[in-house]
């Protein structure tokens, strides 16, 4: 491990400037880590109008948003006494952002905009120039699941003693000094039917496969796609 | 008739009985194992069998996690998910009155501030894009993030913070005597 980035996730541990900087550092080395730490938006599918020689009348897009597991309150809101749960990292808050951001462009383009059942009519003339829409797609919405507890906890030593000794059996490596460090990950988010760790969130754990390499974080660990249930 | 994909092969050679198929998959030998036959000539009872299963998906799940581990250059590194992101999906819908493309009507005119819902689209979504590219955090105003995305509060335990060696190699591996640490 690089030196300096070990220094700083020893002095992130007391010091917030440190905790910024080994921020700083990791989204640098590793990009999927930045995506993995924040809330992401996605627009993944546009579509709209009937015909080539008609203006569309409507037009729609879906946007998938992976909510972030932590639930920061930014500084200047804790300054202005800002109730913290509105701009916690939940879906609330992301329905709360989505609508604070567009409700200014639906003023200025004269439209009634729909957030999510509650009707703001944003438009200072009587009579609105259309209408933009914001609900949720396939009852889609899910928090961020509560986080297993992994210290101190007999279930996660089982599971990382496991880990390690079939590993060091393995025939991937036929190495029995194999050094096996488990450390926690964070899952990126899934669709709510396939969803792992809300199932049982005290001590639920979930494999991973297909890592896409290169990370050396241990906060947080990327792969392609997720894989299986693990109950204990 | 139940059938459990499990374990590495050299937890269970000494297994060879006919409740036991075994298969080669990938790297690894996976075993078949057949509970009613296995809980038959055992004698066992079906709670016994119910907790050899958790222990076999216990094996399964860190063959899996032992598939996935990445090489670092201190060792390799296993990642179990203990914690998981939420999930939004938006739908966004504009709707404006159209017409016919050769002859727009007044409001997509372009001189006009009203513009046709194609143009609007493109709006929306580069601006919800826009705000998106400096992080959640700084929705609310323009003032530099003070609050780092990496939260000591979130996957970092509390009680970890009082540990010098949260980061470090086998951490929790004490029953197998296993444990390794970094060289520092």
């Amino acid at each position: 491990m690089d030196e300096e980035l070990r220094d700083l996730i020893e002095k992130s541990k007391y010091n917030d400037r440190a905790l910024a900087a080994l921020e700083k550092k990791l989204f640098a080395i590793d990009g999927l880590a930045e995506a993995l730490s924040k809330t992401t938006q996605a627009v993944d599918i546009i579509g709209g109008g009937v015909k080539s020689n008609a203006l569309p009348e409507n037009a729609f897009a879906i946007v998938n948003h992976r909510i972030a597991q932590h639930r920061p309150v930014p500084m200047n809101n804790r300054l202005r006494n800002v109730d913290s749960d509105i701009h916690n990292s939940s879906v609330s808050a992301v329905k709360t952002h989505v609508a604070d951001v567009l409700l200014p462009l639906a003023k200025k383009y004269n439209l009634t905009l729909d957030a999510f059942g509650d009707g703001l009519n944003a438009t200072s003339n009587v009579v609105s120039s259309g209408r933009l829409s914001l609900a949720q797609a396939w009852e889609s919405a899910l928090e961020p699941a509560p986080v297993t507890p992994w210290i101190d906890n007999p279930a996660f030593d089982f599971l990382a003693g496991t880990i390690q000794a079939v590993a060091k059996t393995s025939k991937r490596w036929n190495n029995p000094d194999i050094p096996v460090a488990v450390a926690p990950g964070i899952m990126s988010g899934m669709f709510p039917p396939f969803t792992d760790n809300w199932i049982i969130s005290l001590n639920s754990f979930s494999s991973k496969s297909g890592n896409t390499g290169k990370s050396i974080s241990t906060i947080e660990h990327g792969s392609k796609h997720e894989t299986d249930l693990h109950l204990m | 008739m139940w059938y459990v994909t499990a374990l590495k092969g050299t937890y269970w050679t000494y297994c060879n009985h006919s409740f036991l198929n075994r298969e080669q998959s990938g790297y690894e030998t996976i075993y078949l194992i057949h509970m009613e036959k296995m809980a038959s000539l055992f004698s066992l009872t079906k709670e016994v069998i119910s907790f050899l299963f958790v222990i076999l998906n216990i094996y399964s799940e860190a063959d899996l996690l032992v598939g996935s581990m990445e090489a670092t250059s201190d060792g390799m590194l296993a990642s179990p998910g203990v914690a998981e992101k939420g999930y939004f999906d938006l739908r966004m819908t504009v709707s404006t009155s159209g017409g016919h493309s050769s002859v727009p009507p007044q409001h997509t005119v372009s001189d006009h501030d009203d513009i046709s819902v194609s143009h609007l689209w493109l709006i929306f979504i580069l601006h919800l894009e826009h705000r998106y590219s400096c992080g959640f955090d700084c929705t609310t105003g323009g003032e530099p993030i003070h609050t780092p995305s990496i939260q000591r509060t979130t996957l970092l335990h509390n009680s970890s913070m009082s540990s010098p060696d949260w980061y470090q190699y086998g951490w929790g591996t004490s029953w197998l005597d296993r444990e390794i640490k970094i060289q520092r």
